[in-house]
């Protein structure tokens, strides 16, 4: 089990259609976690463009991750992961509170609030 | 079932049996080892009803729930009080876990840690959980920690509270309904201390409202509370059809409290020319981390939250220690912290309210302005109002030790409350309570943990407020 990482990103609440809008920007790939629909995380992002003027942007430290093959995750839930790939999944593992990012390419970024990091990452050692 | 009555029980195991002859010696729990004497030690305690002796003893509180116990435990209070109590609601036996599901530790419930988890253990905290938290009871030494605060400054991790962003067209009619204060005419830069009520009129929560802007305000809630707070304010801006985005920053953000007559000394020397005036808010850099720095109080003395990223929150922590070296600076934990506000009389919601505690009942009537047209407890307080209430939540001072929370209150020989919070305090010199009256008249004096109490007004320390806002 690799150590969970802190991630980086940007956390913007806003207008669902204006999150579908949204243009981001980053030194590096930035890839966008919806967590509901006026809801997301954008790992790796520093900058964003999108119409809403109350929209709330504030830089997000509060998530830590780690890249697993997607069985390994599978272990250590007591629920189905989606099929469709590319999708994201929140439920718990190992009884922790977490997020599933499935990609397709067989690998998952199992990510979890920093305050659970440490359980979480006893608990699938 | 239309026009059904209340549901009975039937058939041969809802008889009521004769119960077995009252214990007299040796176990009475099978699941728990609870003994007779200990049964007797509850008793003497002052819990003499059967969910007290429960409580109290962990008497039917194992995996046959009392299938076994109960009829020894009820026979034993029916031959000192020659009544029968009734038995409690029957439940099934509980599943205890195996070894093998411990061992793999996902039956536990998950406890979170701040990001200065590993400072309190190398500080030498007695971490505790608390609210969902892991959080430091002590540094070895509460009263040297209390004292920081009183007389220097001292720092306090309250990362855990909760701490949610509001912003939209719609975010003063949405808090205006919310909160039983005025939110319209809290500036930005302001800050107020609010109640949050639910439709009974009933406290849930409790926390600040501050301003940032004419459409966006941080909101703040209790630690063990936080969680529920976002639901409710997410379920009526549904209801209510508002346009208002809510982000939760509750562990996004860390936040330390520095707090005490020094603690505008010491963010000075970090960086902060000129900190905010009671009950204002602004954001700057301390120590070179970017804050939210809140001046409010719990402790009773000058106190700045700084809440801040949670990836800069150990670097935050040592740089205010290290500035404050030569000003005697040291981490506080709960428990200093719990006698400092027991000093004050503030009242912590889930430790020391009730599932029905209203703010009359807390003597907090100044924080419910019922000019409002509107806001959620309203029609509840308004009935309520106009009928005697029979409990209050009330300070007590006694000499000698400070008894134990939880403690019986007594007066002419009956129950008639109990403690919620104590302390001994090393300023007043004298065991300071807080705790509930539930018998009217409210008497003036009451007997706890055997010696005499007598009723006092709060806040005992600092009515006034004076070093609050200094």
């Amino acid at each position: 089990m690799p150590a969970l990482d802190r991630l980086r990103g940007l956390r913007v609440v806003a207008d669902p259609a204006a999150l579908d809008a949204a243009t981001w920007r980053g030194p590096a790939e930035v890839t966008v976690l919806r967590l509901a629909p006026d809801d997301a995380f954008a790992i790796g992002a520093t900058e964003v463009q999108l119409d809403d003027e109350h929209a709330i942007v504030e830089p997000e430290p509060g998530f830590a991750g780690a890249w697993l093959p997607v069985e390994e995750v599978e272990h250590h839930i007591e629920w189905s992961l989606p099929s469709d790939r590319p999708a994201l999944a929140q439920g718990a593992v190992a009884n922790v509170p977490a997020r599933v990012w499935l990609p397709d390419d067989g690998e998952a970024l199992l990510l979890t609030a920093a305050a659970y990091a440490d359980e979480l990452a006893s608990r699938l050692r | 079932m239309a026009g059904a009555g209340p549901v009975t029980g039937g058939g041969e195991a809802a008889d009521d049996r004769p119960l077995p002859p009252p214990p007299t010696e040796g176990v009475v729990c099978g699941c728990m080892g609870t003994t007779v004497a200990d049964l007797g030690d509850a008793w003497d305690r002052g819990f003499t009803e059967l969910e007290l002796i429960k409580r109290s003893s962990q008497a039917c509180l194992g995996t046959c729930q009392g299938g076994a116990c109960l009829p020894n435990v009820r026979a034993w209070i029916a031959a000192r009080t020659s009544v029968v109590p009734d038995p409690f609601t029957a439940r099934p036996a509980s599943r205890q876990i195996t070894l093998a599901e411990a061992a793999a530790d996902t039956y536990v419930d998950a406890f979170r840690r701040t990001p200065l988890h590993d400072e309190h253990l190398a500080a030498g905290a007695r971490m505790d959980r608390f609210g969902g938290w892991w959080r430091p009871w002590h540094y070895g030494d509460a009263v040297s920690e209390y004292w920081a605060v009183r007389e220097g400054v001292s720092i306090g991790d309250v990362s855990t509270l909760g701490k949610l962003v509001v912003s939209g067209p719609d975010v003063v009619e949405l808090l205006e309904q919310l909160y039983p204060c005025h939110v319209a005419d809290i500036k930005p830069g302001r800050s107020r201390y609010a109640l949050l009520l639910n439709e009974r009129g009933h406290v849930m929560d409790d926390g600040m409202i501050l301003r940032d802007s004419e459409t966006r305000f941080v909101l703040s809630f209790t630690s063990g509370g936080a969680a529920n707070a976002e639901m409710w304010v997410r379920d009526w801006i549904d209801v209510w059809g508002l346009d208002v985005h809510v982000l939760d920053r509750t562990m996004s953000l860390a936040a330390i409290n520095v707090t005490g007559p020094l603690a505008a000394t010491l963010l000075r020397r970090a960086g902060l020319a000129d900190p905010p005036r009671f009950l204002g808010h602004l954001r700057a850099e301390i120590a070179g981390v970017p804050c939210h720095v809140m001046r409010l109080s719990f402790t009773g003395e000058a106190a700045f939250e700084l809440h801040h990223p949670v990836d800069r929150s150990v670097e935050l922590w040592r740089s205010l220690l290290s500035l404050g070296e030569d000003l005697g600076i040291r981490p506080h934990g709960l428990q200093a912290l719990f006698g400092l506000r027991l000093e004050k009389g503030h009242v912590i919601v889930g430790m020391d309210t009730e599932l029905d505690t209203t703010p009359r009942r807390l003597g907090m009537d100044w924080a419910v302005r019922m000019e409002k047209p509107r806001f959620i407890g309203r029609g509840a307080l308004e009935r309520t109002a106009k009928l005697e209430d029979h409990r209050r939540w009330q300070g007590f001072t006694m000499d000698g030790p400070a008894p134990t929370e939880g403690s019986p209150i007594w007066s002419e020989g009956e129950i008639v409350g109990n403690v919620t919070g104590s302390w001994h305090s090393p300023l007043l010199g004298v065991a300071l309570i807080l705790g509930w009256l539930r018998r009217t008249p409210f008497p003036t004096t009451v007997e706890i943990d055997g010696r005499a109490a007598v009723v006092t007004p709060t806040p005992f320390y600092d009515p006034e407020g004076h070093r609050a806002r200094a």
